[in-house]
């Protein structure tokens, strides 16, 4: 009897915290602030669009909604939503590099937003890669083991990206259940951490260059300025300085749309954080500059200089990649955000452009009908990224994201403090009083 | 052009493009996912894909390959009275290319398109004007297309096994320093 009433207790228990954590999770998935505002309603509109068009393309066939060709089989999808976007994703394997690995502490406050949004960006990003696929119901086919194309650089991707997104989920994953407040799951997945960063710079390192390796074959497709057996070193540099580019620009928007949960200490340390990133670009972008360069010579492509093709490749090294850089330089020295932001645009511009001209412009450079993108395949590229960007709200506005921890998640407090940062003098004053 | 060894069946991470034993490059539906990863590594771009269909295929010649395996030749080769087409050991076929040329050399072009592009492919052209302006492509790689991505492939698992030791390494390496106390000036710099 007494067993019984035990056992009973404990149902009952366990239906009522059920219950509790039902209705959390119903409150949180309740929008929080105002509903109806621009952003929302053009995000709205966007992604009502891109539904029809997808339901379209589905029904029937890639023609109808894109201007993909037999010359041309990979289009936007594939060439921005895709090459250019895992690019702008790099931020999160160089930023837990350098606090994991290197122990950068000042980086500390960034790590979560950055992993977060390397997450979300490999989600829909390399998600938008199956409304590409032909045949997207075969997806599983190289993941299930009847059919490994072992010898395919795409076989390759493929499981990275699988593979990365698990590590980042699991990086990322402390902060879910610091939401949820399961602690002791908390601790065993913040000991996780070190092992996932490892396994996921090393599958990083592998596709980003591996994004580059795709197009090693198409060698009599893409036009000598870009072609060469070095696409995979430079994509993996590219994408240093690109994913932190990112970081700096998507930084400076969120701390002014999430101001209100940025903590005191990392509203100070930002300049700081910032001008570390942006000089850390400026070194790699010095880099991948020489080792442009270095191809450059190496392939004997001086007469190709004097073309179209030869300008726009000036246009993408010196305008993109030698300018921003010495903007970097220049900022950096004078701790000057804006011209740090401006460089990091302008970076950004560039790794869009370089992308693109391996997968699109460059290549087939000598077709007489050229891909150019339909609108819907645009809208629906802008609707993946509408898609990410409310996803990424949602998340922020819940978990502890840009906002300190609870009290009881912080394991190693005197660790972030002891980066003694000095606080400039005219800026101890403004804190000062926002600190009463 | 059913290549030696085919740029289109290396790429194909589902192995839905296959090299078969007999020669043929044959694609298979029930693996296929449609990335179109073969279209862009094919040096002839040889496979189609059907854009307008909802279930699309991706459209090549097969050689016949069912025929073959019943030990017929294939049907254009078979139907053709001219004997334009001919069917054999591939050895041979050149062979007789070369005689052909040899035979009629102010008629016939003195090349065998595929006896060496891309590392050499199973479907040979002879022809009367230059292939340049038939619309094939003469600037092609002699080396087989696969080559062009072998070191790559080559340097992934070096990658694989070497990198995480090296970070893990590292990671322990700057554990200790931070035991120390450490501070860091303005200027970002360590000390
Ligand atoms: S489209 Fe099909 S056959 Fe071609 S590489 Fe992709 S999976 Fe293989």
């Amino acid at each position: 009897m007494n067993h019984q009433t035990d056992n009973g207790n404990k149902w009952s228990l366990l239906i009522s915290e059920a219950k509790r954590f039902g209705r959390f999770l119903l409150s949180e998935m309740k929008p929080k602030g105002k509903v109806v505002t621009p952003f929302n309603v053009f995000a709205a509109a966007v992604l009502a669009t891109a539904a029809v068009l997808l339901v379209i393309r589905f029904t029937q066939g890639l023609a109808s909604t894109t201007n993909l060709s037999q010359d041309f089989p990979w289009g936007i999808w594939i060439g921005f939503d895709v090459i250019t976007g895992v690019a702008f994703a790099g931020g999160a394997y160089v930023i837990t590099f350098m606090v994991y690995i290197l122990r950068l502490e000042k980086y500390h406050p960034i790590v979560r937003i950055t992993v977060l949004n390397g997450f979300l960006a490999y989600v829909f990003y390399a998600g938008a890669l199956l409304f590409d696929l032909g045949r997207p119901w075969k997806v599983i086919n190289p993941i299930i083991g009847n059919s490994f194309g072992v010898s395919s650089v795409m076989f390759l991707v493929a499981w990275h990206f699988m593979l990365y997104m698990i590590a980042e989920f699991i990086e990322f994953s402390p902060a879910i259940a610091e939401w949820l407040g399961w602690k002791r799951i908390r601790k065993f997945l913040g000991g996780l951490t070190l092992g996932a960063v490892i396994f996921g710079i090393t599958l990083s390192t592998l596709h980003q260059s591996g994004l580059g390796a795709l197009f090693l074959m198409a060698k009599s497709k893409i036009h000598p300025l870009w072609y060469s057996e070095f696409i995979p070193i430079l994509f993996f540099v590219s994408s240093i300085f690109a994913g932190l580019s990112m970081v700096i620009v998507e930084g400076s928007i969120s701390h002014r749309v999430f101001k209100r949960q940025i903590t005191l200490q990392h509203h100070i340390d930002h300049e700081d954080i910032v001008v570390g990133l942006a000089r850390i670009c400026a070194g790699t972008m010095y880099v991948y500059f020489f080792l442009k360069v270095l191809v450059f010579i190496h392939g004997q492509q001086w007469n190709y200089i004097n073309t179209p093709m030869g300008w726009w490749f000036l246009v993408e090294v010196v305008g993109f990649v030698l300018i921003p850089v010495r903007l970097f330089t220049q900022a950096v020295q004078f701790r000057n955000l804006s011209l740090i932001r401006v460089a990091a645009v302008l970076t950004l511009i560039g790794i869009v452009v370089n992308r693109l001209n391996v997968s699109i412009i460059a290549f087939k450079w000598y077709a007489v009908e050229r891909y150019i993108p339909s609108w819907m395949e645009l809208e629906i590229t802008l609707g993946v990224i509408v898609a990410e960007i409310l996803v990424l709200r949602w998340v922020v506005n819940r978990m502890p994201i840009l906002r300190e921890p609870p009290d009881w998640a912080l394991q190693r407090p005197e660790a972030i403090r002891k980066t003694g940062f000095v606080v400039k003098e005219g800026e101890e004053k403004q804190w000062a009083t926002i600190n009463m | 052009m059913h290549c030696n060894q085919p740029a289109c069946a290396s790429a194909c991470l589902t192995k839905a493009m296959l090299k078969t034993e007999q020669g043929p490059v044959i694609w298979r539906e029930d693996k296929c996912m449609g990335c179109r990863f073969c279209m862009l590594s094919c040096p002839f771009d040889v496979p189609k894909f059907e854009y307008d269909s909802a279930i699309p295929k991706i459209q090549k010649c097969n050689l016949c390959w069912d025929r073959l395996e019943e030990g017929k030749s294939p049907a254009c080769a078979e139907a053709c009275p001219a004997e334009a087409i001919k069917f054999g050991k591939r050895r041979e076929l050149i062979e007789a290319g070369r005689a052909q040329i040899a035979k009629d050399p102010t008629n016939y072009t003195h090349h065998i398109y595929g006896e060496a592009e891309a590392g050499g492919t199973s479907y040979m052209y002879l022809a009367g004007v230059p292939f340049g302006q038939l619309g094939f492509r003469t600037d092609l790689e002699t080396i087989p297309y696969p080559e062009l991505s072998k070191d790559y492939l080559y340097a992934v698992p070096v990658v694989l096994t070497l990198w995480p030791a090296f970070l893990l390494a590292l990671s322990n390496a700057t554990k200790k320093e931070s035991d120390q106390e450490h501070y860091e000036s303005p200027d970002g710099q360590w000390k």
